[in-house]
């Protein structure tokens, strides 16, 4: 029964790769082969390239008697990113699994499936923190001389590792479904929680270097420190290197830990499956208000952008982006002016030019229009069954983008324009292009998703992410900033920033309306036979 | 107010719809009943305007749903088989969305909103998000929302499934209601006592073609409508 039950949670883990849910049918054997040799190339070839090279530079630690540290650093950041990597499959795969209904109704007892669903999450936890523990390991064994006990409190560190990720990832799940279930604005919570791990992860990894220096630099004084105030975290690193009694420790006690997970979760699934079930989040009763046709649907294209994370996250990050970069230019302003001259002055180029380049770059990163036909999905009868024109619809999802970007797009121009000093007129030319550009690749991502629209999924990641479509819009509005950069440059740099920029105001504005009567005509055609 | 004219549909070769023709009157409530695949679905989505259809017409008050979609859609509701509606918004709001779209002033809509989310025991939840709702309550709020701008002509595929006895007695209580201002509401059924308790006509359908249509007492006579419709499936097979 637990084999069949482990071997059931470990096919709807990875499903993808052996089952093309767009198509709707099993992946070939070589494309299957293929996506697991890149996830393997992805784990344990780019990230444990990554985490070897950091191993690499703390090797010289052996060298000065705080070898130890070398385990407790490494293990450390594999604690931490197999929790990450885990937490959120803990989440769906524990408290929200779908399935948890139809195994309770049969002969299973509840330790079974616990045991089988905590198996997947154990999985993915080793996955995880094995790209950071078996680089340090394998770096460990090739740089510095071995003993028999030093080989297995090195091997031991990887499980001991997994072991305790596993019991934090259980626990850290159980607090996330617990938030879930009580945030009223959830989507907006997961989007700013997203943005400050990546702006934490970023900071970190842009520090690490100087930090690893100055860790070398300075071991015997954080080694003391750590062994004299968290004297855990220096037998932990012993376990690593070997000692004896540090490894007896902690394989007691991370044994001891993951059964006692095992031991609560059997004897609390049952009531955690059934009080997860729904949302408790009661809502408030609203003063009813009227709207115009166009207004109701503008709402509703809202309220939809803003109930989905994962849409917020891939398709209007540069909404958040746009104002940053803006802000950040009016602050650096004057030594970024002095880098930019010193790389567009030998091609002769103006600042507006390559100013406008940036903006309209950033722009082109926000493709909220691309998906939001395909997101219509099966509820595409409401609109059609009603009263409504088909341009309208259409027109509400072309403005929710323009509404979301062209005003960030127009605010970082405006900031880039007067942190770097631009003219007042160029810098007005750099608003309208940047301005017309948000419209333009608006109005693209709506055709492309008129022309390859995708409502049979199910899952939201499907046209979010996994969609021809968005690369489609991407790639346009970076070829189109490729154009307006590299046709000044190459070609047009003597011709005056302001004539240029005026021209590709017009051609940026022309292109939208023509796409936008495009959209009003043969794409409200085709929207209607959908 | 509703005319069915020869109306043909065709999935590629797959003829799904084969010349079928009806007339529901104002005042009636006209069932539409088949095996699964005889091409219910197909012909009342065809009559709402959300799929184009091959040949023939649809006309709503001697209006064509081809000419003047916009004109027919906004004196009819339609109720699909499956309440796949926007998840991502509370009940309230979809009603309201509903209501804006069908120009339903406020005081009207609050009216309505209150009178039947009480009657059908939904009014606790509409501040809630749909994507909490059961299958039950998705189906009552399709129900509410259909009924908002108080249609003249109500499509409804299988209305019943989903709720429970006291929601669809009501539903029936307001079928009939409608019906007596002079409405009509043709819908498809695969509860073959309901149609025969509810309907003032009702047309059989077998593979894309009507094999019977006309009053209850015309298409079953003495017998009930479950051995009319077996014995008409059998001689047909």
């Amino acid at each position: 029964m637990l084999k069949t039950l482990i071997k059931k949670q470990f096919t709807e883990m990875f499903r993808n790769y052996f089952y093309d849910q767009k198509k709707n049918r099993a992946r070939s054997k070589a494309a299957s082969v293929g996506l697991i040799v890149m996830f393997v190339f992805l784990m344990f070839g780019v990230m444990g390239g990554i985490f070897g090279f950091l191993a690499y530079n703390l090797v010289p630690l052996f060298s000065i008697g705080y070898g130890w540290l070398y385990f407790a650093i490494l293990g450390g950041i594999g604690l931490v990113y197999g929790v990450i990597g885990s937490v959120f499959n803990t989440y769906s795969g524990l408290y929200v699994a779908k399935d948890n209904d139809l195994l309770l109704s049969m002969p299973i007892p509840p330790r079974t499936i616990v045991a089988a669903r905590t198996a997947g999450v154990y999985l993915m936890a080793l996955l995880y923190s094995a790209s950071v523990t078996l680089p340090a390991a394998v770096v460990y064994f090739v740089l510095v001389p071995q003993t028999a006990l030093s080989v297995v409190g090195a091997i031991l560190m990887i499980f001991i590792v997994s072991a305790i990720d596993f019991v934090l990832a259980c626990l850290l799940g159980w607090v996330v479904a617990k938030i879930a279930s009580k945030l009223k604005n959830r989507s907006f919570a997961v989007v700013i929680l997203s943005l400050l791990f990546f702006a934490v992860y970023y900071f970190v990894y842009f520090k690490a270097q100087d930090a690893i220096k100055d860790l070398l630099a300075n071991a015997s004084q954080y080694g003391d420190a750590i062994r004299g105030s968290a004297y855990p975290v220096y037998l932990f690193g012993r376990a690593g290197e070997g000692d004896a009694a540090a490894m007896g420790i902690f394989f007691a006690v991370s044994a001891a830990l993951v059964a006692l997970s095992v031991y609560v979760l059997s004897h609390t699934f049952i009531k955690i499956v059934t009080s997860s079930q729904g949302n408790d989040v009661k809502g408030k009763m609203k003063n009813i208000k009227e709207k115009s046709l166009f207004g109701t649907l503008l709402s509703k294209e809202y309220a939809r952008f803003k109930s989905s994370p994962t849409y917020m996250l891939n398709c209007s990050l540069s909404t958040l982006f746009l104002p940053a970069a803006g802000i950040a230019v009016l602050i650096k302003g004057a030594d970024l002016k002095n880098v930019l001259d010193l790389v567009f002055t030998p091609f002769g180029g103006d600042l507006p030019v390559a100013v406008c380049c940036v903006v309209c770059l950033i722009t082109g990163m926000n493709v909220i229009t691309t998906p939001a036909i395909s997101l219509e999905g099966k509820t595409l009868w409401i609109e059609k069954s009603l009263p409504v024109n088909a341009k309208s619809p259409l027109l509400a999802k072309l403005a929710l983008h323009v509404i979301l970007t062209t005003p960030a797009t127009a605010l970082c121009s405006v900031c880039m324009a007067i942190g770097l000093g631009i003219s007042f007129a160029d810098g007005v030319l750099v608003t309208a292009v940047s301005a017309a550009f948000s419209v333009m690749t608006a109005a693209f991502g709506l055709v492309i998703g008129i022309q390859k629209p995708m409502l049979d999924w199910t899952k939201e990641i499907v046209p979010i992410k996994q969609n021809m479509s968005i690369l489609i819009s991407m790639l346009f509005g970076t070829a189109a900033v490729l154009v307006l950069g590299a046709v000044y440059f190459i070609a047009a740099s003597a011709m005056p920033a302001a004539l240029y920029l005026s021209i590709f105001f017009a051609l940026f504005a022309a292109a939208s309306a023509y796409l936008i009567y495009w959209i009003l005509t043969k794409g409200a055609e085709k929207f209607s036979r959908l | 107010m509703l005319v069915i004219d020869h109306l043909t549909k065709k999935y590629g070769s797959k003829i799904a719809v084969d010349d079928l023709s009806l007339h529901i009157a104002p005042g009636e409530i006209y069932g539409f009943i088949g095996h699964n695949g005889a091409g219910k679905t197909t012909t009342l989505k065809a009559v709402v305007g959300i799929l184009d259809f091959d040949s023939g017409d649809i006309l709503i008050d001697g209006k064509s749903i081809k000419k003047s979609p916009l004109e027919c859609k906004s004196e009819i509701a339609y109720i699909p088989d499956n309440p796949d509606i926007y998840d991502y918004m509370t009940g309230q709001k979809y009603l309201n969305f509903i209501a804006d779209v069908f120009n339903v002033g406020k005081a009207e809509r609050g009216e309505r909103i209150k009178k039947y989310s009480e009657i059908f025991e939904l009014s606790g939840a509409l501040a809630n998000p749909i994507a909490s709702y059961s299958h039950g309550m998705k189906q009552k709020l399709v129900v509410i929302s259909a009924l908002i701008h108080e249609p003249r002509l109500i499509i409804m595929d299988e209305p019943f499934v989903g709720l429970d006895p006291k929601a669809s007695h009501i539903l029936k209580e307001i079928m009939r209601e409608i019906c007596d201002k002079g409405g009509a509401i043709f819908f498809s059924t695969h509860v073959l006592e309901v149609a025969e308790k509810l309907c003032d006509k009702v047309a059989i359908i077998k593979d894309g073609k009507l094999i019977r249509s006309g009053t209850m007492e015309e298409v079953k006579g003495d017998e009930s409508l479950e051995a009319v419709f077996l014995e008409l499936e059998a001689d047909n097979a």
